[in-house]
């Protein structure tokens, strides 16, 4: 009642109606009847010593007795007051106002006084503004984290991580081991705040029992804003999982077994993961031994085993060794693979953390393709039958030690090591039929890799205003393959002479070793809320020395180099790029902005039998633009100018052979290619009305480039890079659109690829294009009470424009269901037909369908999974390829149905 | 009645011009949780909440206010790159900076413009809403003398309650009876206001001339909507969620 009146008599109005007033004074005139029995009343006016009425005083009444409560009262615009005191109560009053000094007066107890008139003496001072400098002691919680309860969102039924992520809000995993919130990639998985195997997402979230799981760091419910987390390394989206108490004590886990029972092909899986958590210590175990084509990993866990590298020096991308190493693999006909790692990671003392994977796979894959070729050769077209029969092992080894220091709160040190060994044999016999003419090529091929990645980082914030890091970055490889090829004709006989043998034996020996040291400092100078200006000092150093040598083999053994010498190659390589950069980003309302300039001092440098060097200066400028419309709902935009040098092989003076048909001529004489590229970046999303769109665009045009122009003799070809002034033009425009209409998902997602270059074949060059589109309709079902039902259609088309006109069409029907049954029972199936199209408008079409019966019992430790993999018995994928000079149709053989049956068993 | 008026506008311009400027706070949180303590049992948490509560540092707020109305907002700043993009929305969003609190003292109003992920909405109520227990509590910030008051904010929640204690540091001396958020209606202005771990300390205040009016739009887009309502709205987009 008191708030309210002052409420009323405080609001000075310019502008105040009759009606109001009178409304006013006839409230007044009620509470005055009401309150003037247990209070005393105080009014009067304050004003300046020259008369003039002061508004908005505020006049506090504080009692001088404890127990009672404080009493104020504010000028109206006449500068009258009226304070309401409590009887019997004495008060000291003061009226404070700014630039005049503070007036006090003491009442007492029974004061007889009921009107007091205040005149304020101006202090010298002016007031356009006051500047506080108070720093706020906050008070000390303990922690308090806003976390996803898992129990919430399960019925127990779930075997691993996945099964639950695949029920949590906003959770999507992919086919292939992502995991995406929101639509966002996440990019690692911790586990109680430790990386998982470096982050990978597969491993943790097919190996992680479900029932250890206890919370899911991930959203934050109540603030609406998506909480994800990041590792102290790096920018990306992660999530945390947190195990149930009881599960940190002891070792966990689950072991699985399972046997083929309809035929009698031997296909096996033996899989075990197990896990000891503490509060200072963890480990885990995962062990894998099958024949059903099934991985451990995905290849972006792999690309994260390979890529360790600092995030503050991405200039340059390193090559990929294992490429095919990761990833399901059933198009094959025979495989077997074995898989073990152990990842332990603890604190030395609070101030360092140490993280360490070892990972050991050893496969073996058998493999079966079958391709009908036709070169688009510029006078006559020839048709090639090739069969290829490929018999690939492959040993793979990492070793990782991770350790991160943090000394002070403001800085942060972290080195991290890593060790590769991978060692692949391929052995492949190639059956070609050209012009009924039957050769056969037989290749075995082995590769010695070895690596070590290494970087050191140190961030310190000196104060909010200056922050700096500095990355020392570096990559050893060697890299030893030998290849033998064998076979019934000369190979390559347009471009090689032999000497006459039965069977012509040529050996190649490969030997390639690089260093790469990249060091960056980087300071960020804050200069106020809406200029940042960062500069960045870097030096990027590429070592790179390179063998080849290839030669026949007599039946007698000796060996003879080709052509005399023609056929070996020796180069050593060196690139220096060191780099001053000034950027500035500013802020103008919504629109953020940031323009860089790099300014490049590029150093070639390439000894063979001739040296050339190449010294120059170039300027590389980037523009981002951002503008929020709203946090979910934005567009960005990101032009640049850059360069790139060609690579050690690029320069090779003399021949090398790549394969059975081609060999490769560098050209020591390449320059940087030179190019343009602008991306353009939309994303709305409207949760409530379960409405997501994005559209990105991507155009690339490289004002200068290198391009591989080929030479054919018959179908055997020479491949020479060139500078190519003629622009070369990519692009790219994708979109997205999903929303949920009532119990169900619909979305519709267009990718249009496009692109231009000129190609040089027999000295002739044609202008190439090259296009794609491809549009996929998908609805699903989006209500837990639902069945898990997806259906997917993509319909693509391509173009091929140049030495021929070519065009291809493909479908692709997916289907999926999930449905549980009889409380314990799941069922799931999926069902995937493709049909392609090809230049003759002749179709060729597979499918392909697995389903599984899953038997699990709550708080039963046995399960049980019947599985028909491949059920249609489909034994070969077609589809249809082109290149610049080639195009051909592809089949691959695959694994037969397997039915299996295996048991679980939870620790 | 013409008479009166002119009457009020010549005393006015007497009066000095302290009705129109800008007030900027500077937000921080309330409640310290980077301890020593959580280091040593977590750092990974550690460093995170070190980050974010060095992010809420960079946020800056405006209060701009006439006679009449006043609003809060978010003011620029660029958070530099070397910060986490998602611990800047994350604290951006529990700061309020995605929202306007709109205040019209004559008609006691108290409009917030809210950004959900739902969409923006406008929840409307009286500006006096706040019932403050007035405490003789003081101290000094700055060389301003400031009388602690206290209140504790009803945050309604998927149909639970969440007591929000507020703390408001005000300063009588200084006549804008206006304060952070949908705080007001103290006799002096609000210098430092925590509410939960939320906090916000004054930076500076700037008066502006008479001739230089400050010109507030009143919240217009999004929907007015009820409290049931915008919890009803939440469940459906937390239930598209899950599926």
């Amino acid at each position: 009642m008191n708030d309210r009146f002052l409420n009323l008599i405080r609001k000075p109005n310019l502008s105040f109606r009759l009606n109001r007033t009178l409304k006013k004074i006839f409230l007044l005139s009620v509470w005055f009847s009401s309150v003037h029995l247990n209070s005393q009343i105080l009014t009067g006016t304050v004003k300046d010593s020259l008369n003039n009425v002061l508004q908005n005083v505020n006049i506090i009444a504080e009692p001088i007795q404890d127990d009672y409560s404080l009493k104020f009262a504010i000028t109206d615009h006449l500068g009258r007051y009226k304070l309401n005191l409590e009887k019997e109560v004495s008060y000291k009053i003061s009226v404070s106002y700014i630039g005049f000094k503070k007036e006090e007066l003491q009442i007492l107890v029974d004061f007889k006084k009921k009107e007091y008139h205040f005149v304020l003496i101006v202090k010298t001072e002016t007031l356009d503004e006051i500047i506080i400098d108070y720093k706020p002691t906050p008070i000390l919680i303990k922690k308090d984290t806003i976390t996803y309860k898992v129990s919430q969102f399960t019925n127990g039924k779930e075997f691993k991580m996945i099964d639950i992520l695949e029920k949590l809000p906003g959770f999507e995993v992919e086919a292939d081991g992502t995991v995406k919130v929101q639509g966002k990639d996440v990019s690692k998985v911790l586990v109680e705040n430790k990386p998982f195997f470096g982050g990978s997402t597969k491993l943790a979230i097919e190996n992680i029992p479900a029932d250890a799981l206890d919370k899911i760091e991930a959203i934050d419910n109540f603030n609406e804003v998506n909480f994800l987390k990041e590792v102290s390394d790096s920018n990306e989206l992660i999530v945390n999982v947190k195990l149930k108490k009881d599960k940190k004590k002891f070792i966990f886990g689950d072991l699985e077994a399972g046997a083929e029972v309809a035929n009698d092909n031997g296909f096996y899986i033996l899989h075990a993961a197990l896990f000891s958590y503490s509060q200072k210590k963890s480990l885990s175990f995962i062990g894998d031994l099958n024949t059903v084509g099934s991985r451990s990993f995905s290849f972006e866990d792999l690309m994260r085993f390979q890529n360790i590298k600092s995030n503050y020096t991405t200039k340059r991308n390193r090559t990929n060794n294992l490429l095919n190493v990761g990833g399901e693999n059933t198009d094959v006909i025979e495989t077997k693979s074995q898989f073990g790692a152990i990842n332990l990671s603890f604190d030395l003392n609070p101030n360092v953390q140490v993280e360490t994977y070892g990972i050991i796979s050893k496969r073996s894959n058998s493999s079966l393709q079958e391709s009908d070729i036709q070169y688009l050769q510029n006078d006559i077209f020839r048709t090639e039958e090739r069969t290829f029969a490929i018999r690939n092992d492959e040993i793979l080894a990492i070793g990782n030690l991770k350790i991160n220091k943090t000394s002070t709160s403001n800085s942060r040190l972290i080195y991290n090591g890593q060790f590769q060994l991978v060692k692949p044999n391929n052995n492949n016999v190639l059956e070609s039929v050209l012009d009924n003419q039957m050769r056969l090529f037989e290749n075995n091929e082995t590769t010695n890799n070895s690596r070590v990645n290494q970087f050191l980082e140190w961030h310190k914030k000196f104060d909010s205003k200056n922050i700096t890091s500095v990355v020392i970055d570096h990559s050893y490889e060697d890299k030893a393959i030998e290849n033998d090829w064998n076979s019934n004709v000369p190979i390559l006989n347009s471009f090689v002479t032999y000497q006459p043998d039965d069977i012509y034996n040529l050996l190649q020996f490969k030997n390639f070793t690089n260093n790469n040291i990249d060091f960056l400092a980087k300071h960020y100078l804050v200069l106020n809320n809406l200029n940042h200006i960062y500069i960045n000092i870097g030096n990027s150093l590429d070592v790179t020395k390179f063998e080849t040598l290839d030669q026949q083999r007599l039946n007698d053994g000796s060996n003879v180099n080709l052509f005399t010498d023609e056929f070996s190659n020796q180069i050593r390589y060196t690139l220096n790029n060191f780099y001053l950069g000034l950027e500035y980003k500013l802020k103008i309302g919504k629109w953020e902005n940031k323009f860089s300039v790099f300014s490049n001092f590029y150093s070639l440098n390439s000894k063979q039998r001739n040296t050339y060097k190449i010294n120059t200066t170039l300027l590389e400028p980037i523009w981002n633009s951002q503008y929020d419309f709203n946090p979910r709902d934005n567009i960005k935009f990101e032009y640049k100018f850059s360069n790139k040098f060609p690579l050690a092989n690029q320069l090779l003076e003399q021949f090398s052979i790549l394969n059975y048909n081609s060999i490769y001529q560098g050209n020591a004489l390449l320059r940087n290619e030179r190019f343009h590229n602008a991306t353009l970046n939309y994303t709305k999303s409207n949760l409530y009305k379960g409405l997501i769109i994005y559209v990105d665009a991507i155009y690339n045009k490289k004002i200068r480039s290198i391009r591989n122009s080929i030479q054919f003799i018959d179908i055997d070809n020479l491949v020479t890079p060139d500078i190519v002034d003629t622009p070369e033009i990519n692009a790219r425009l994708s979109g997205a659109i999903e929303k949920q209409i009532n119990k169900f998902k619909l979305s519709f997602r267009p990718t249009f690829t496009w692109s231009e270059y000129l190609q040089v074949v027999n000295d002739e060059s044609t202008l190439n294009n090259r296009n794609r589109q491809s549009m996929t309709l998908m609805l699903r079902t989006a209500d837990k009470k639902l069945p898990r039902i997806s259906a997917k259609y993509t319909k693509s088309f391509s173009q091929f424009s140049g030495l021929s006109n070519t065009s291809l069409e493909s479908d692709r029907i997916y289907l999926s269901a999930n449905i549980d049954f009889l409380n314990n029972f799941t069922f799931s199936t999926n069902y995937e037909m493709t049909s392609n199209k090809n230049q003759n408008n002749q179709t060729n079409s597979y499918q392909i369908a697995n389903a599984s019966v899953v038997y699990k019992k709550k708080n039963n430790p046995l399960s049980f999974e019947l599985s028909a993999k491949n059920f249609l018995n489909n034994d070969v994928k077609i589809d249809n390829r082109f290149s610049d000079v080639l195009i051909s149709n592809h089949r691959v053989f695959t694994l037969p149905r397997i039915v299996m049956l295996s048991i679980r068993y939870k620790l | 009645m013409k008479k009166i008026l002119i009457l009020i506008f010549l005393i006015c311009n007497c009066a000095l011009a302290q009705e129109h400027g800008r007030i900027t706070y500077k937000a921080y949180f309330a409640k310290s949780e980077a301890t020593e303590e959580l280091r040593e049992k977590d750092i990974m948490r550690y460093q995170e909440r070190l980050d974010e509560e060095m992010m809420a540092k960079m946020l800056t707020f405006n209060l701009d206010f006439n006679p009449s109305e006043s609003i809060f907002y978010l003011g620029n700043s660029l958070i530099s790159e070397h910060e986490n993009q998602e611990t800047k929305e994350y604290v951006t969003g529990l700061f309020y900076g995605f929202d306007n609190l709109y205040i019209n003292k004559d008609e006691d109003l108290l409009l917030e413009q809210l950004y959900y992920a739902f969409g923006t909405i406008l929840k409307s109520r009286k500006a006096s809403f706040v019932e403050w227990n007035l405490t003789s509590e003081t101290k000094t910030i700055s060389g301003y003398k400031c009388f602690k008051a206290t209140y504790t904010y009803i945050q309604k929640w998927r149909g639970r309650e969440f007591p929000w204690e507020v703390i408001a540091w005000y300063c009588p001396e200084i006549p804008v009876q206006l304060g952070p958020l949908r705080y007001s209606g103290l006799p002096g202005l609000i210098l430092e206001l925590s509410e939960d771990n939320r906090g916000y300390v004054v930076e500076s205040i700037d008066f502006f001339e008479k001739a230089k009016e400050v010109k507030i739009k009143k919240p217009t887009k999004g929907e007015l909507l009820t409290e049931e309502e915008i919890n009803r709205r939440h469940e459906k987009a937390k239930e598209q969620l899950k599926n």
